[in-house]
């Protein structure tokens, strides 16, 4: 028991112990402190890309509104209609005589 | 002074823009439809001369942007004006036809200074590396965006009543005041937007004009058949709520609530 408990402890050790080495020859490539730049970072973007958005966007923007213009006037001819049919259902009716409005029935 | 200009002005406005208002509200149709046909062939016309302009040289493809950006923020100061006009007619006679220039013109106004909010910092993210600065420029675009967002607002809760539209067109008019503000920012506080044109004709390469120009001729006639199209349709809107008034009044109110 006593061997096997030394050899586990040793296999323990000698992995941390390697792993440990990889690591610490893998920091000589890696970045290990983050600064901050000054003034404003400039990356690769592609600029054709974000020409195409803004165009895109632009147009989408125009359309949207076109869109709503539409729909507006959609809902007013809707509304027109039925301020129509509203005065033509009236002006078809037959005028009501004085009894019948009053409510009298002989 | 001021009585004086007037006294000069008021000649002027009866003799000439009096008999063009008549000629254009008697043609409006015709005039509308000839424009949107117009805009048909400009558009893709603006896009081939976008394609076809020359690349710059420090910020590369995506300084095309500036093709619609700056005739989108010139539609924008069109729109603005226009609201402010309206505003003024409003505060001043109280009709209804000022009414729906205003909301036309801060309707549109804001639609473009949209197109110049979303399109700017796309080309920014490029050429200075980040989509936002609180740059003298972009902030007051930023301010008159807000101002025209909050009349647009107010117009569209429910019906609006006197006191909401008295309250938008004193907001049109002060919005107005923001435009000489944002304009003249970059020469003022010193900013890091670009300013190519200028009165001694600028810093644009001779093939960079073309695109230009056309651009703001198509953004222009864009402007200005949104403004007419929705004030039209506002027109519109208060015909039929006075028609519905009517027939209310009339004896009609359950069918025409």
């Amino acid at each position: 028991m006593g061997r096997s408990k030394l050899l586990a402890f040793t296999t323990a050790l000698a992995t941390n112990g390697l792993s440990a080495l990889a690591l610490a020859q893998e920091t000589g490539d890696r970045s290990t402190s983050f600064q901050a730049v000054s003034g404003s970072a400039h990356e690769d973007v592609p600029g054709g890309n974000l020409l195409v958005a803004a165009y895109a966007i632009a147009l989408a923007v125009l359309m949207l509104y076109v869109l709503y213009l539409t729909m507006m006037q959609r809902t007013a001819g809707k509304e027109l209609a039925r301020l129509e049919a509203v005065l033509a259902k009236r002006t078809n009716e037959p005028v009501a005589s004085p009894e019948k409005k009053s409510g009298t029935k002989d | 002074m001021l009585r004086l200009i007037l006294l000069v002005l008021r000649p002027v406005l009866v003799w000439f823009l009096r008999p063009v208002w008549a000629w254009l509200v008697a043609h409006q149709e015709g005039v509308l439809r000839s424009l949107v046909v117009a805009l048909a062939f400009l558009f893709p016309w603006h896009l081939y001369l976008i394609a076809n302009a020359p690349v710059e040289l420090q910020m590369g493809i995506v300084q095309k942007i500036f093709y619609f950006h700056v005739p989108s923020a010139y539609a924008m100061y069109v729109g603005f004006t226009l609201a402010m006009i309206g505003s003024v007619g409003y505060l001043w006679r109280r009709t209804p036809g000022a009414d729906a220039l205003a909301v036309g013109g801060a309707e549109v106004g804001l639609l473009f200074c949209v197109i110049v909010l979303i399109t700017g910092p796309l080309w920014a993210r490029n050429a200075w590396g980040t989509y936002w600065t609180w740059d003298p420029r972009l902030t007051t675009t930023l301010l008159a965006a807000m101002i025209y967002a909050s009349f647009v607002a107010l117009r569209s809760i429910g019906a609006a009543g006197e006191a909401e539209k008295r309250f938008a067109s004193a907001l049109g008019v002060v919005g107005f005041f923001l435009l000489p503000v944002i304009h003249y920012s970059v020469q003022a506080w010193r900013g890091q937007h670009p300013t190519v044109i200028m009165g001694n004709g600028g810093g644009l390469h001779p093939g960079m004009v073309p695109p230009l120009l056309f651009g703001f001729l198509v953004f222009t006639i864009l402007a200005i058949v949104l403004v007419w199209t929705r004030a039209r349709a506002e027109m519109v809107k208060h015909r039929l709520a006075v028609l519905a008034e009517t027939a209310a009044s009339e004896g009609l109110t359950e069918d025409a609530a």
